[in-house]
């Protein structure tokens, strides 16, 4: 049985949207799972791209023992995904995400 | 105005997060979980039950005024019964957000799938309300009396009186389908055979592969309610015939 993680979820939630915002594209990968599902497939690559200047946390919704936020990205362009985490060994880790 | 609204076309506070049924469901596999809420399996069962119900009265609700607007070849009487329901489900909807803040949750703890909207969008009148009236409600007959079994084990006579209270509007909502299904098929067997087998077709999508069961409350996820069904005038071959394609679906 793996250790349930001490960071709290939307704490590990917002430390992703604010990597994204920062365009700190290593520390963006590191909050995920080497086998993210994107959709669309490149969009860890957009966002990279991308600049923004600030992000507000929508709305968090749980399945089963996965949560789902809604994030909406503000910058030259707007974006909203949704941005779904789960507990791997001990830390909440982006399994998925998608715009919305 | 435009009739016939999309689910995507639903207005919702930005919290409420909208996830198609189909993922929800991908997801619970990928963490062993069944499609549905089990009280067996989840401990947030009451919670995620309340906010399912809470978020398809909102739809219920829509849906019946979606149902005033879109049909105008209807007699009257039939436009003033689902106003009539437009106010009956904004007052489960107000008492189930009560109820959710009762058990400690909210609006937007869980996501909305908008699988009840989607059966509620029939382009002929007499199918809308035997989908709707005698399909969605008949499972809300179940669903309701299946909570009020439960709040009765866990003592709590704030909920067991509150979905009791729904529970007889539900009833009057079956009722008053399956009397608007004849009327507006009188003469018309075919159409009639159409709005019936669009009510098969909602009561299988709403067995989910097996969850719907001729169980005891708190061991199946939705436990078929004779009782109820029987009240709301459903008769003894067709709620038969409703646990027979449920265990149907189950072997599948």
């Amino acid at each position: 049985m793996t250790a349930s993680p001490t960071l709290p979820v939307d704490q590990a939630a917002e430390a992703h949207a604010q990597h994204i915002v920062l365009g700190d594209s290593a520390a963006m990968h590191q909050d995920c799972i080497a086998q993210v599902r994107q959709e669309p497939p490149d969009l860890y690559a957009q966002l990279s791209a991308a600049t923004f200047a600030h992000y507000a946390v929508l709305g968090h919704a749980k399945i089963g023992f996965h949560h789902i936020f809604r994030i909406r990205y503000f910058g030259a362009t707007i974006v909203t995904l949704h941005h779904r985490l789960g507990a791997i060994e001990g830390q909440w880790r982006v399994l998925e995400s998608e715009r919305v | 105005m435009q009739k016939f609204l999309q689910k995507d076309q639903l207005a919702r506070e930005e919290h409420i997060l909208y996830i198609p049924a189909a993922k929800i469901f991908e997801i619970r596999a990928e963490q062993d979980l069944p499609p549905m809420a089990l009280p067996t399996t989840d401990a947030d069962f009451l919670q995620s039950r309340m906010h399912g119900i809470c978020v398809g009265e909102i739809e219920a609700m829509e849906g019946a005024g979606r149902t005033v607007c879109d049909f105008e070849d209807v007699p009257w009487e039939f436009t003033l019964d689902m106003a009539r329901q437009v106010w009956d489900e904004s007052r489960h909807t107000e008492i189930y957000e009560r109820l959710l803040r009762h058990v400690q949750s909210m609006l937007g703890e869980y996501p909305e799938s908008r699988l009840l909207w989607e059966c509620a969008c029939a382009e002929d009148p007499a199918a809308r309300v035997a989908g709707v009236n005698r399909g969605l409600e008949g499972l809300a007959c179940d669903v309701f009396a299946q909570l009020v079994q439960l709040a009765q084990k866990l003592g709590d006579p704030i909920i067991e009186r509150a979905v009791d209270m729904v529970l007889a509007d539900e009833i009057t909502h079956v009722r008053m389908g399956s009397t608007w299904m004849r009327k507006l098929t009188e003469d018309d067997p075919a159409r009639r055979q159409m709005a019936l087998d669009f009510q098969h077709h909602i009561d299988e999508l709403f067995n989910f592969g097996g969850a719907r069961q001729d169980g005891p409350a708190d061991q199946v996820s939705i436990s078929i309610s004779r009782e109820a069904r029987k009240l709301a005038g459903f008769t003894d071959e067709e709620i038969d015939r409703l646990v027979q394609a449920a265990s149907a679906s189950a072997a599948y």
